[in-house]
């Protein structure tokens, strides 16, 4: 199925205060989807198809490489999020601004069971000044530009806290609000590619993995992740992930445009260079077993 | 892993009797009244650091893996699973990862630390068979003749309690360990020991039957380790007093079937 028909469409414009997408979801209201509902109904078949037309399979495996590691203080992440209430955006998994034809248009996700009690996002990087001081959190241009290779002014850093029970259903990205801010680049959501290059989205883990976090990419699990770890999450490649854990689960995803000169990772020859230390323990007050 | 500080029995001691009501556990839920966890309030109130304790003193840890493998393979016929459960909704027990009446001990839920860290009536619920009516039996022949019992599954079939699991997606099993509290409690004659997992009969097990193949995000994390992709007939050694959590965070139905019971082969 040709994704950059699906998603012609641009994404509508953030509602202007992050509250609206709260107050205005369908899901808060939309009652238990009980198991006899689910069974005598076909909204999983639908969504699976779906899936299925636009890339998903049973087979393809994917075997994940750490492209670099960061130095990352997750208590400064902590603070900020603790200190930026009010410009974070705080959704379930349903349709808010999206556009386009995907689960979330069809209101799949919800007609199958997900609801606002179990895809809660915390996220940061739309409101406010949280996209340049998130920018600065995770390096500034000297990493963002320097050493991950992003066109610094077009990049875009999303903040994502999970609590325990929280789940990110399965789907592709599809860079939906990059893809509206950089229409001038002329983006094809097919290619990954625009003007200035190759885009991309690199995962950089916050927080180190602990028991119950999950990261499924295509049909294989991520690897248990070190804070600070960066992770490029392939072009189309469907992919969910949940935290049925206890400890919150904290990531920060990277969105832009790596000019083809400057896409060193795409051969990962730093790999060697990160050295492996054992797990520091939770830096806001958690000893680590 | 390591040694634990608390001992099974003292997790689960001496379960009580089941209430005769299936539908008591979601009428006198207290989680579905509990108000949502928000990040603010996790971040201030810090509930994962006594979760995480408790844990840790169940044995968990961050570096003990566990390689599934498959023991047996059954004869099952999802169909026949689905018809079940749609024939017998009168007994089935639906529930949340809450304090159920007939626990005790100083157990998760017992102290309420997964409601507290933000587990909840919407992402916990669980579709289970087994407890009530004839659900044991009937789940039992639908695994198998008693021939397939001894000859392929090794658990006394006369002692061995069934529970069949349906996970809608979205519902998650929170970080947990298996204490067997209701096959204790039913086969006291038996006299097992949950902290040496034996009983007059021989070693006190659990067994996993997938009854649905595995499909995106059925998730079962055993220690550190991720089971692999199964397949319908499957049956696993889930090993005792080993942490795990499970969850359906996909788009189809997950069922899975476990068995309690004395091993006898």
């Amino acid at each position: 199925m040709d994704k950059q028909k699906l998603f012609s469409e641009p994404y509508e414009d953030l509602p202007s205060d992050p509250k609206q997408l709260l107050e205005s979801s369908n899901m808060k209201d939309y009652p238990e989807v009980t198991l006899e509902q689910y069974l005598t109904q076909d909204y999983a078949q639908q969504w699976e198809q779906y899936a299925v037309d636009t890339g998903a399979d049973l087979d393809s495996e994917y075997d994940s490489k750490m492209l670099t590691r960061l130095d990352i203080n997750e208590s400064d992440f902590i603070k900020f999020m603790t200190d930026n209430m009010k410009t974070c955006e705080k959704k379930y998994y349903e349709r808010t601004y999206q556009r386009g034809k995907s689960e979330l248009t069809m209101n799949l996700p919800m007609k199958c069971g997900y609801n606002h009690r179990n895809t809660i996002e915390y996220n940061w990087g739309e409101y406010g000044d949280s996209q340049e001081k998130l920018k600065q959190l995770m390096g500034g241009e000297e990493i963002i530009s320097g050493r991950l290779g992003f066109d610094y002014e077009t990049s875009r850093v999303r903040l994502l806290a999970y609590l325990p029970g929280q789940i990110f259903p399965w789907h592709f990205d599809n860079m939906g609000l990059w893809l509206k801010r950089n229409q001038n680049l002329n983006p094809n959501l097919d290619t990954l590619t625009c003007d200035r290059g190759k885009i991309k989205r690199y995962f950089v883990a916050i927080s180190d993995w602990h028991w119950g976090h999950v990261l499924q990419m295509a049909n294989s699990f991520f690897p248990k992740w070190k804070s600070g770890d960066v992770y490029e999450i392939p072009k189309g490649v469907y992919h969910l992930s949940a935290n049925i854990g206890i400890r919150i689960k904290i990531t920060a995803n990277v969105t832009g445009v790596v000019p083809f000169e400057k896409d060193s990772f795409s051969t990962a020859t730093n790999l060697n260079a990160v050295d492996q230390y054992p797990c520091p323990g939770n830096a806001w007050g958690q000893t680590s077993n | 892993m390591k040694k634990r500080k608390l001992s099974p029995t003292q997790v689960a001691s001496n379960y009580g009797p089941v209430p005769s009501d299936p539908n008591i556990y979601m009428d006198q839920s207290r989680m579905k009244d509990y108000p949502e966890v928000t990040l603010w309030d996790f971040l201030e109130k810090r509930p994962d650091i006594p979760y995480e304790k408790w844990a840790m003193d169940i044995g968990s840890d961050l570096t003990t893996e566990h390689e599934a493998k498959v023991l047996t393979k059954l004869d099952i016929n999802q169909q026949d699973w689905l018809d079940f459960m749609t024939d017998n909704k009168d007994i089935c027990q639906k529930k949340a990862y809450e304090r159920r009446p007939y626990h005790n001990g100083k157990s998760d839920l017992t102290m309420d630390l997964p409601m507290k860290a933000g587990y909840n009536h919407r992402n916990t619920i669980e579709y289970n068979w087994g407890l009530y009516g004839d659900s044991n039996k009937k789940i039992k022949d639908m695994l198998g003749s008693r021939k397939v019992w001894e000859d392929k599954i090794g658990i006394d079939y006369d002692t061995a309690l069934c529970r069949l699991l349906a996970y809608m997606p979205g519902n998650t099993l929170p970080w947990h360990d298996d204490n067997l509290g209701n096959w204790c409690r039913d086969n006291a004659h038996l006299n097992p020991n949950m902290d040496t997992g034996m009983c007059d009969l021989g070693p006190i097990k659990r067994y996993l039957v997938m009854i649905t193949d595995w499909h995106w995000g059925h998730v079962l994390q055993f220690q550190n380790s991720f089971f692999p992709k199964w397949k319908s007939g499957e049956v696993y050694d889930l090993p005792m007093y080993q942490p795990h959590c499970s969850t359906n965070m996909g788009i189809r139905l997950k069922l899975t079937c476990s068995i309690s019971g004395a091993k006898i082969k």
